[in-house]
């Protein structure tokens, strides 16, 4: 295996002091930048972009130096760990600092909700209101009520704790695998940086989310895999074998997606393994151990998969299938397709930044294999280990999953995969990257510093650019009310209509309501909302004017539901994000409201819908369901 | 480059394999203690959270010749396999007992793994024993480093403006009659005394009254109710019904300013069966 430093490479001096001591005003500093912006996002009028120039200079304080540490030559190791360590740990906090007192995102409500009900009960494996699927995966949820249950420490702060150590702890692997990989400490920390660029980094893989615990394992252990390929004697490569299939197989109770796409990276290694082995091109030894992790880690998952989740299947499958379909579908003109950034309010900026990451991440990848074919033939032409060559095709898998990005279904999917095949990327392109800047060509100073801002540049780019296209601004910043958001949504109204319930109706209530209002209850209130879908249409009841049908009316009786929630903002306005309730509901992503205010007012009329509580914009009615068709004594109503 | 010394001592290496041993069985002993004796929060997280999160993976790794090179490497790997253990582990005893303490069991998995802590094989004892004292200090000083700009930064956070929350105002039933179950059964005659709540934020609660319909037609027996406050925020009333004769009746109680509607609630009774009135 060849190391990634070019041959000039000097020997790493000795860090100066004041690089250690710098780190520390610096990220203080970034940090208050970062909570500025915040609080001018919250305080601000509507159309001021301040607050995002404001965030970037915060994240760019840290971030620009850390590249800076991290490419260079004369840095030594423990200075390189160090900033990579503190930008760990300061890009925790966008994330935090967006609320760091509860639950805000909808995915963090579910698993949060979870949690709480495992400390409580004991009981993993529970169902949950809003995301089904979780209570078959409770690796998450285990881990956060140990540290809760024993400490005393509430969920929130529990997972908060843990949170931040996944965070660190999956860039700390991916640099140990950049480095065991492409065989150079510096390579291993451009490979973490890179990987750190990635979409999810920021917000998505630091919210309460078993994709944030899954993350650690799924680099580390791939990294063990490298150590693995890179071991001196038999005993060392078991030990490192043993060390990859256990974190491996740990993934199967965390979270399925990154199980999963675990088997397809380590099989894409395992398979360039055993054709470098056939061709004698590996050491003997790595392939057997490689094969056997693979084996291991595949058999784990499809084991918990088949005993304990079997819904897996049926809940990832639509991303797939309906994804194909609908790209298919707009390739032959037939419609599915969505704008990108159709409704952002991100700068012009963040927007350029984001279509140019795939340009750049193509240009990078593609000199990194025209280098490599260019110079096949040359004796000293860079020999990929099959380590190398099976995480590069697997971070190629980036490029097929762009164009998915343009339909709906799968559009998530897609952005959530670069989460994964961006370390894989980065193991492709940096040596590229490092030949690029320490190349002979640049014989002037001011051509080699033109080559290195280059570089920090494109690396600024890929941040800014694939942070703006992982979120929307409702989900980085506060700001005011935004009805249909899941994260501006809620108002001091909605919290204390949950509260209401919570202290006078109880808790564990199940109730009819929207996506928004729903996420409150839940939190605040431990409510089951319904989920609505075309076997249980329980949206009708806001759609439709007049007695819903005896089906539903006998579906939700038996089902017991007992309460039913309005906001009446849903006749008034469009959600933010195109849905009342699922992204399958009959009027999704619709131009016109579908919900008229006769719908909704209907209810103050009807004997078994007697309303209990009414604020400015909630109504909370009790349903009766012996009360459906009957009339008041005083006439017809 | 940082020198490191080339004649190391045995008793260095006898302290070395010592600490590998006594460390982690010290942690546990602490996390119990302070699981037991020390109220929940931040104190007792520092003595347990080491206990659970770092060492049973840390007496994992002492049974995997991993070389010594990898010593950096090995917080991060031994908090990856502690969380593993705390997962398998909980399933292992649900699937026993269909129920899991996770107030202890953490720590009797901490104190389980002990049994396979040992210290691990030494290549370059004093090499082995200068690394780890330096990367004990790197993390301490690490630590101290993080917590102080935690605390500057939490400072900033509560000095910086935050949002405004907005105001609202909020009807409801009170008491028993929160929990109605729907349409109420009553005897004919009877006497409801029924209460209402008001809510409100950044809205007046003065001059409010609660006036009472039946079945849609004001009942000039029944005067309205001004609303008690009992703070600035939160207001009460009574109303005191008669419950008609019928199958079902209904009441309608408007919140009122100025005789002006500002919001509703409904109150359904029936003094006979209700399937006369068309339900079941």
């Amino acid at each position: 295996m060849t190391s990634a430093e070019p041959k000039h490479q000097k020997v790493p001096t000795t860090p100066t002091a004041i690089w250690h001591f710098v780190i520390w005003p610096l990220a203080v500093t970034g940090a208050i930048l970062l909570t500025w912006s915040y609080s001018l996002a919250a305080t601000r009028q509507e159309a001021d972009q301040t607050h995002y120039a404001v965030f970037w200079a915060g994240m760019l304080l840290l971030t620009v130096p850390t590249i800076a540490v991290c490419c260079s030559r004369q840095a030594a190791p423990r200075m390189r760990l160090a900033w990579l360590l503190a930008y760990g740990v300061f890009t925790f906090l966008p994330k935090l600092l967006r609320d760091p007192s509860t639950p805000l995102f909808h995915d963090e409500v579910a698993h949060w909700r979870q949690t709480v009900n495992l400390v409580a009960s004991g009981k993993p494996f529970q169902p949950d209101p809003l995301i089904g699927i979780i209570s078959r995966y409770p690796g998450l949820h285990a881990t956060v009520a140990s540290v809760s249950a024993t400490t005393g420490l509430n969920v929130w702060q529990s997972a908060q704790l843990l949170l931040v150590l996944a965070h660190v702890i999956a860039l700390l692997g991916a640099y140990v695998l950049g480095e065991a990989t492409l065989g150079s400490a510096r390579a291993g920390a451009v490979v973490a940086l890179f990987y750190s660029f990635n979409s999810s980094y920021l917000y998505f893989d630091t919210e309460l989310g078993y994709e944030s615990l899954a993350i650690p394992f799924f680099l580390w252990s791939l990294a063990c895999v490298a150590k693995l390929h890179r071991a001196h004697d038999r005993k060392e490569r078991i030990a490192w074998a043993a060390a990859a299939a256990v974190l491996g197989c740990a993934v199967a109770p965390i979270h399925p997606l990154t199980a999963l796409i675990l088997v397809l990276a380590l099989s894409l290694v395992s398979a360039a393994t055993l054709i470098s082995r056939l061709r004698g091109n590996t050491l003997p030894g790595t392939a057997a151990p490689t094969l056997v992790v693979t084996g291991a880690v595949a058999v784990a998952i499809v084991l918990w998969i088949t005993a304990v989740a079997p819904g897996t299947v049926s809940y990832l499958s639509p991303y797939f299938g309906g994804g194909i379909g609908q790209l298919s579908g707009l390739f032959y003109g037939s419609g599915g397709g969505r704008t990108l950034f159709s409704a952002s309010t991100e700068p012009a900026y963040e927007q350029g930044a984001a279509f140019l990451c795939p340009a750049i991440t193509a240009v990078l990848a593609f000199a990194a294999i025209a280098n490599t074919w260019h110079k096949r033939k040359k004796p000293d032409r860079p020999r990929w280990g099959p380590m190398r060559l099976g995480l590069a095709l697997f971070g190629l898998i980036y490029f097929p999953s762009l164009p998915f990005i343009l339909v709906s279904t799968s559009a998530e999917g897609a952005r959530r995969s670069w989460g994964f095949t961006y370390v894989a990327l980065g193991v492709l392109i940096t040596p590229t990257v490092l030949a690029l800047v320490d190349s002979r060509r640049w014989r002037s100073i001011a051509l080699q510093r033109a080559a290195r801002t280059a570089a920090i540049v494109g690396a600024c780019i890929l941040l800014v650019g694939n942070t703006s296209a992982g979120l929307d601004e409702d989900y980085r910043f506060p700001g005011p009310f935004v009805y249909g958001s899941d994260t501006r949504s809620i108002s001091t109204e909605l919290i204390e209509t949950a509260d209401w319930f919570d202290q006078h109706i109880g808790n564990g209530e199940l109730v009819v309501t929207d996506r928004y209002t729903g996420l409150e209850f839940v939190r605040d209130a431990n409510a089951w909302t319904a989920a609505p879908s075309p076997g249980f249409p329980a949206y009708d009841l806001y759609y439709d004017v007049g007695k819903p049908s005896p089906d539903l009316i006998a579906e939700l009786s038996t089902s017991h539901y007992a309460y039913f929630i309005v906001d009446r903002r849903m006749a008034l306005q469009l959600p933010a994000i195109g849905v009342y309730f699922e992204p399958d509901e009959p009027f999704a992503y619709a131009s016109a409201d579908p919900i008229t205010t006769a719908a909704l007012t209907q209810y103050e009329q009807y004997p078994w819908t007697t309303l209990i509580y009414q604020s400015d914009d909630y109504s909370i009615y009790r349903f009766d369901f012996d009360a459906v068709g009957a009339v008041v004594s005083g006439g017809p109503r | 480059m940082t020198k490191v010394p080339t004649a190391p001592r045995a008793w260095v290496a006898r302290a070395v394999s010592t600490a590998e041993i006594t460390v982690p069985a010290v942690l546990v002993v602490l996390a119990f203690a302070a699981r037991f004796a020390l109220p929940g929060g931040v104190m007792r997280a520092v003595f347990v959270v080491p206990a659970i999160l770092w060492v049973p993976g840390r007496c994992f790794i002492s049974r995997l010749p991993i070389p010594r090179s990898m010593d950096t490497w090995l917080v991060p790997l031994a908090v990856l396999f502690s969380i593993a253990a705390l997962i398998a582990t909980s399933l292992v005893v649900y699937a026993m007992l269909g129920h899991v303490d996770l107030s202890t069991l953490p720590l009797w998995t901490a104190l389980g793994s002990l049994l396979v802590c040992r210290p691990r094989a030494e290549s370059a004892p004093g090499r082995s024993a200068f690394r780890e004292t330096h990367l004990v200090r790197f993390a301490a000083l690490f630590c101290v480093g993080t917590l102080v700009a935690a605390g500057i930064v939490a400072g900033v956070f509560r000095v910086l403006p935050a949002q405004q929350p907005t105001g609202y105002l909020a009807f409801s039933f009170a008491g028993s009659y929160a929990t109605l179950s729907g349409v109420m059964p009553a005897q004919a005659g009877s006497i409801l005394d029924v209460p209402v709540a008001v809510n409100a934020a950044q809205e007046s609660l003065s001059g409010l009254t609660v006036a009472v319909t039946l079945d849609g037609k004001p009942d000039p027996g029944m005067q309205a109710v001004a609303v008690r406050l009992a703070d600035p925020e939160l207001g009460a009333a009574t109303i005191e019904l008669t419950v008609p004769v019928g199958c079902l009746s209904r009441f309608s109680f408007s919140l009122q300013r100025h005789n002006v509607q500002l919001r509703l609630l409904d109150l359904y009774t029936t003094t006979d069966h209700l399937a006369a009135c068309g339900g079941h």
